[in-house]
């Protein structure tokens, strides 16, 4: 039988944010989810599509010459027009694009082709404790081959982080978290009428998958690290910030609660497979901004036990 | 034991230098990198530029704002405004890496 | 049109006045502003006094009248001594003065006088009365005698234009940088002064016997050594007379005091031993300097300065003379003072080398002679004092073992942070290992014990290994344009139509088969090595004519003095008076333009038969017109700097064949050659005379910089970079790589 693959939409070394030291994260394809601020739209769509970054194009009209579907349309001295609807996928504009604006995002990848990806910066996880992350989208809906990547990973020594939703039945979860030594669950907003306005699905079973986790996951010697994307205007309002972090609190084995200020570096990245980015003008907040301490304060006031970080970079380095 | 920089208390009162605040887990894997790199792999020499893309573009076109922006050539820094326009092209051209 | 920027005039105007007052205390503040303010200038102190003594020496042999010039340049230099100085002389009338020579430079000079001031790259002031003098007197006189001039002698005139002009092998920038890339005993002279050299030359002179034959040239020798070194003594007295008559001058008493203790230390050193930290910064300032005036090229090294001044700085910590702020202050006027050193060079090489930079060196880190860890507090003192000053020089640099503590390699990283370029990263292990066969030939070893390496084995220049006392030779001398030479190979041997230069179009190295000849890969691939073999003979044969030219009439007494042994050899740097003797080396270009051409012919043509080698020839010659298919599929093919095999084993293959090529070759002293991967901004100048190359790069844009993947071609990170150069064989390239990495700023420091 042919090994199961997980379509990937790519794969990032030296990455910092995403666990400890230096990381290779493996973006897995597909989400559930619709957040209005994700900044990973690849991660959206579980099938395989065509990228155009405008932002690359010259308008040269070569990509318009060699695709017979009409996708391609480059009106004089403009830069192309993409009809993606009309994309059947057959990758023949790519090469010819000098530009390099063009690519198909997904390839489908085995695990232990994800491992060999992964195994080849290990002289770098070396030192600072760095490892494998598995991201997405949302890997559990491919959640076999993440389940597997992680525990090749894991048996050759390979630190192992996930990151998930938590949005999948907990088999599902469980399968691939139990190979890992940190797991990061977003909790996008603890009121299930707006989690479904921001995210479009209920919060239930996150939050239940969420207390599971944090019972289960250090017994067999992994941490469970609590996000909180703060997104100005969706989510850093007092009345969730305290909820959330009181909430974090009262899960057993006192998680780490991670702040991840929001930021637009996904919002170009919408037109270039043909989507638009809803979220738009609200503002980014970086580094030691003021009201990024305040929120960090009024959350460390919640949940007075907790490590309360602030950034990707700021999570503690290990258990 | 070697005293290191931080145990001398260097007390330089009339100093115009302030400390740059650092990105921890940045310079952390910055120096992971470079450990690997020479001592695992066996590199023999490499250098570093660190300033921004976007500076050095902004400096091309408006020199008179970076009189004393420095980047590495090739084994030697330069000031910014020194060199040929060509070479300042041909560094802005360079791969930038971000983590 | 951007502003015109190019060339450095419009920077030396932003730069001047305060700008720059930057560093630790208001004194190292003012050093810099006054460094700032000051362009570079053209200097003909050294010129008039080499002229001078070769007027009166018609008809001596050669080492003498060289050597007599030397002395008459320490005689005449300036005395100059600013405010808040605490180190003593410069080399040069004005500050930013290159004292330049005029033995080497005088014929393209003569011609190219009236546009030093305002041309393109690197130009100089020069007062109209210095201008008067160059134009009609000096000038003149050397204008047919340079090495450059003799050096045509000995070649066919269709060998000198391709050597100038074919844009694959190159030796120019070898015809005008004699005395260069050197380490001095440091250790030695800085603790006994050059009056030891100065007794042993006269115990040595005492001795021979004359009625042994080679006792004549060694009388001669030693004669010319003495007077070199009187020379210096009575430099040194100068310089402290004039440092009293500023005290005499001075009205604060506490500046007063200063320069009385100048004056006072002047009387001890160089000349004689170092007493205290103060007193060893002046020796290695004094000697850095006296060198570049000697030297006409680049890369006088300050090599392990942590290590050698150590004992002062400890001993004067510990008699309480002596604070890490004051330690660093000298520290700082030290890198200040060299910075004003600029590097004078022929309009043709600025256009390759340009930006003024002399190539001074200092390391920190290593290990000890018994392989210990050799951190102190003064490695990290020099680090910090870069982060504070902020000056082009010295290129500081961290000699990185395993056992170097992370501290100090945190240090060098929040150096690197700022974003200036400093620091350099070497890896020691390397280091050691390309010192122990260097120019010791192919499978040989080199003369170096296993203490010499540790105690004194460190970088010099950009990285080429040496070590302190024990070296010397030109080290970035021959260069070979392995992108030229991509173009050659497919186009049968041809320069590109339309790129800088003459000969274009033309057969300009040899033809290796027509591109419809290469049935396999196998094949083609030995037309490239072809190539590349035919320009590493083509400019080993005319290395060595300059070597033969360097030690018959181009003599070094300073750099000689400074040579562990040499005076008991009774021979001249440039004749084979070091220990280990290296140089010409062979250096290559355009690495990583070479890699991802070959690897997407391989590629393109050979496994997917998408085109013919004919087509990638003629879109070669016809810079891609008509040819964007073929062109986008060439660069979509495997890249170089990408942790991909396709691609990465072709680099490891063609990066120790060109040293097995190298190591081969005998150079006229007698050692073998050495190959590196370097060459500075070369890519920018050597890529305007290159053809389209079949890695779909246009014609005349620039190559792949030093041994670096071609620029933005290295898609996948820094790890996968680093991986990819992690699969090549460090230790054969015997005289150094030197890799660019570029890691974007916002990834280390908060805004």
């Amino acid at each position: 039988m042919e090994e199961k693959r997980a379509l990937i939409f790519d794969i990032g070394r030296f990455r910092n944010t995403d666990g400890p030291g230096i990381r290779t994260i493996l973006f897995f394809k597909g989400c559930p989810l619709r957040c209005q601020w994700c900044s990973n739209p690849f991660g959206l769509s579980p099938r395989r599509q065509l990228v155009v970054n405008p932002a690359k194009c010259t308008g040269c009209g070569r990509c318009a010459e060699v695709c017979s579907h009409g996708v391609n349309t480059v009106p004089e001295g403009e830069k192309v027009q993409v009809e993606f609807s009309a994309c059947t996928l057959c990758a023949d504009c790519v090469t010819p694009c000098l530009a390099g604006a063009r690519m198909i995002s997904g390839t489908a990848y085995t695990a232990r082709e994800l491992y060999q990806e992964a195994q080849k910066d290990a002289a770098f996880y070396r030192k600072g404790g760095g490892g494998v992350t598995i991201s997405g989208g949302e890997a559990l809906l491919q959640y076999e081959v993440a389940a597997e990547t992680l525990r090749l990973c894991r048996s050759n020594y390979i630190n192992t982080c996930l990151e998930t939703s938590a949005f999948a039945p907990w088999e599902h979860l469980w399968a691939a978290a139990q190979y890992c030594h940190t797991v990061f669950v977003d909790l996008k907003h603890m009121d299930p009428e707006r989690h479904k306005v921001l995210t479009g699905v209920d919060n239930a079973l996150i939050l239940e998958n969420l207390q599971r986790l944090c019972r289960e996951l250090p017994r067999r010697g992994g941490r469970v690290i609590v996000r909180l994307p703060l997104v100005p205007g969706c989510n850093d309002e007092e009345e969730n910030l305290t909820a959330s972090a009181r909430f974090v609190s009262s899960l057993e084995g006192t998680p780490e609660l991670n702040l991840l200020p929001y930021h637009d570096l996904g919002s170009s990245k919408y037109e270039m497979i043909g989507a638009e980015y809803t979220l738009d003008g609200v503002e980014s907040r970086k580094g030691r901004d003021p009201r990024l301490l305040e929120i960090q304060a009024l959350c460390q006031s919640c949940a007075p036990n907790t490590r309360v970080s602030l950034g990707g970079d700021a999570i503690q380095l290990s258990l | 034991m070697t005293q290191t920089i931080r145990d001398i208390p260097l007390n330089c009162p009339e100093a115009t230098y302030v400390e740059p605040v650092y990105k921890e887990a940045g310079m952390r894997n910055f120096t992971n990198l470079v450990r690997t790199m020479l001592n695992d792999y066996g590199v023999y020499h490499v250098q570093f530029n660190t300033i921004n893309k976007e500076t050095l573009i902004d400096a091309k076109a408006h020199p008179e704002n970076y009189p004393t922006l420095m980047v590495r050539v090739a084994g030697y820094s330069v000031y910014w405004t020194d060199i040929a326009e060509r070479v300042q092209d041909d560094i802005i051209n360079r791969t930038e890496h971000t983590f | 049109m951007a502003a015109p920027i190019a060339g450095a005039a419009l920077g030396n105007e932003l730069r001047a006045g305060t700008v720059a007052k930057v560093g630790s205390t208001k004194r190292v503040q003012e050093l810099n502003g006054m460094l700032h303010s000051n362009r570079p200038n053209v200097d003909i102190t050294r010129a008039r006094a080499y002229t001078k003594v070769y007027r009166e020496t018609e008809g001596m042999p050669d080492l003498m009248r060289r050597y007599k010039a030397s002395a008459e340049v320490y005689r005449t230099l300036s005395d100059n001594v600013y405010d808040y100085e605490q180190l003593v002389g410069w080399p040069t009338k004005r500050i930013r003065g290159a004292n330049f020579a005029i033995e080497l430079h005088a014929h393209w000079l003569a011609e190219d006088l009236p546009n030093l001031r305002d041309r393109t790259y690197d130009p100089f002031e020069i007062t109209d009365e210095d201008y008067r003098e160059l134009e009609e007197d000096l000038l003149p006189y050397w204008k047919d005698k340079t090495m450059a001039v003799q050096w045509g002698h000995y070649v066919t005139k269709e060998e000198w234009d391709r050597a100038q002009f074919g844009g694959v092998s190159d030796v120019s920038n070898y015809l005008c940088a004699n005395g260069s890339h050197f380490i001095p005993a440091w250790t030695e002279v800085i603790q006994y002064g050059f009056v030891k050299y100065y007794e042993e030359a006269k115990a040595l002179l005492a001795a021979l016997d004359p009625n042994d034959p080679t006792s004549i040239d060694k009388r001669i020798f030693y004669s010319g050594i003495i007077e070199v070194l009187e020379a210096i003594r009575g430099w040194g007295e100068r310089l402290s007379a004039a440092c009293t008559r500023k005290a005499q001058a001075e009205k604060d008493p506490v500046r007063r005091k200063e320069l009385e203790d100048m004056a006072a230390m002047m009387q001890r050193v160089p000349w004689g031993p170092a007493t205290s930290f103060h007193d060893a910064c002046e020796t290695a300032w004094a000697v850095c300097f006296f060198l570049f005036v000697e030297g006409a090229g680049p890369s006088i090294t300050w090599s392990r300065f942590d290590q050698y001044m150590y004992p002062y700085y400890k001993a004067d910590i510990e008699k309480g003379i002596l604070t890490p702020e004051k330690a660093m202050e000298l520290i700082e006027e030290m890198y200040i003072k060299v910075t004003s050193n600029v590097w004078f060079q022929s309009t043709q090489m600025a256009y390759i080398f340009g930006g003024y930079y002399r190539y001074p060196h200092l390391d920190v880190g290593g290990l000890d002679e018994n392989g210990k860890d050799a951190t102190n507090e003064l490695s990290y003192l020099c680090l910090r004092a870069m982060r504070y000053v902020k000056t082009t020089s010295p290129a500081v640099s961290i000699m990185l073992h395993q056992k170097t503590p992370d501290a100090l390699l945190y240090e060098a990283c929040e150096l690197a942070a700022e974003g200036m370029g400093h620091p350099s990263f070497f890896n020691c292990e390397s280091l050691y290992s390309m010192l122990e066969h260097r120019a010791g030939g192919l499978h040989g070893y080199s003369n170096y014990t296993r203490k010499d390496i540790l105690k004194f084995g460190s970088p010099i220049g950009c990285v080429e290994p040496g070590a302190e006392g024990l070296q010397y030779g030109h080290t970035d001398s021959g260069i070979i344009n392995v992108a030229g030479c991509i173009f050659a190979a497919v186009t049968n041997g041809k320069k590109a139509a339309g790129v800088d230069g003459t000969l274009c179009g033309e057969v300009v190295t040899y033809e290796s088969g027509a591109p419809d000849s290469f049935q396999t890969f196998d094949a083609f691939y030995e037309a490239v090595k072809g190539q590349v073999k035919y320009a590493i003979d083509e400019c080993h044969a005319n290395l060595l004519i300059c070597e033969k030219l360097l030690a018959e009439q181009f003599n070094l007494p300073t750099f000689t003095v400074l040579l562990d042994g040499a005076l008991e050899r009774a021979k001249d740097a440039t004749a084979g008076g070091a220990k280990v003797n290296i140089g010409p080396t062979m250096q290559m270009v355009g690495f990583g333009t070479m890699v991802d051409s070959v690897a997407a012919i391989k590629k393109v043509v050979f496994e997917d038969h998408e085109a013919t080698l004919s087509q990638v020839a003629d879109a070669c010659m016809k810079n891609f017109e008509g040819y964007d298919d073929l062109r986008a599929k060439l660069i979509a093919a495997p890249k170089y700097g990408n942790d991909d095999d396709f691609a990465d084993d072709i680099a490891a293959d063609l990066w120790k064949w060109f040293a097995d090529c190298t190591m081969v070759l005998k150079m006229y002293r007698g050692h073998y050659c050495d190959a590196a991967i370097q060459m500075v901004q070369s890519n920018v100048g050597y890529g305007a005379m290159t053809g389209a190359t079949p890695n779909g790069r246009l014609a005349g844009q620039p190559i792949s910089d030093t041994m670096s993947a071609t620029q933005q071609a290295d898609t996948n990170g820094p790890t996968a970079a680093a991986r990819s150069y992690g699969k090549l064989d460090f230790p054969a390239y015997t005289n150094g790589t030197l890799l660019n990495m570029w890691i974007s700023q916002s990834e280390l420091l908060a805004q």
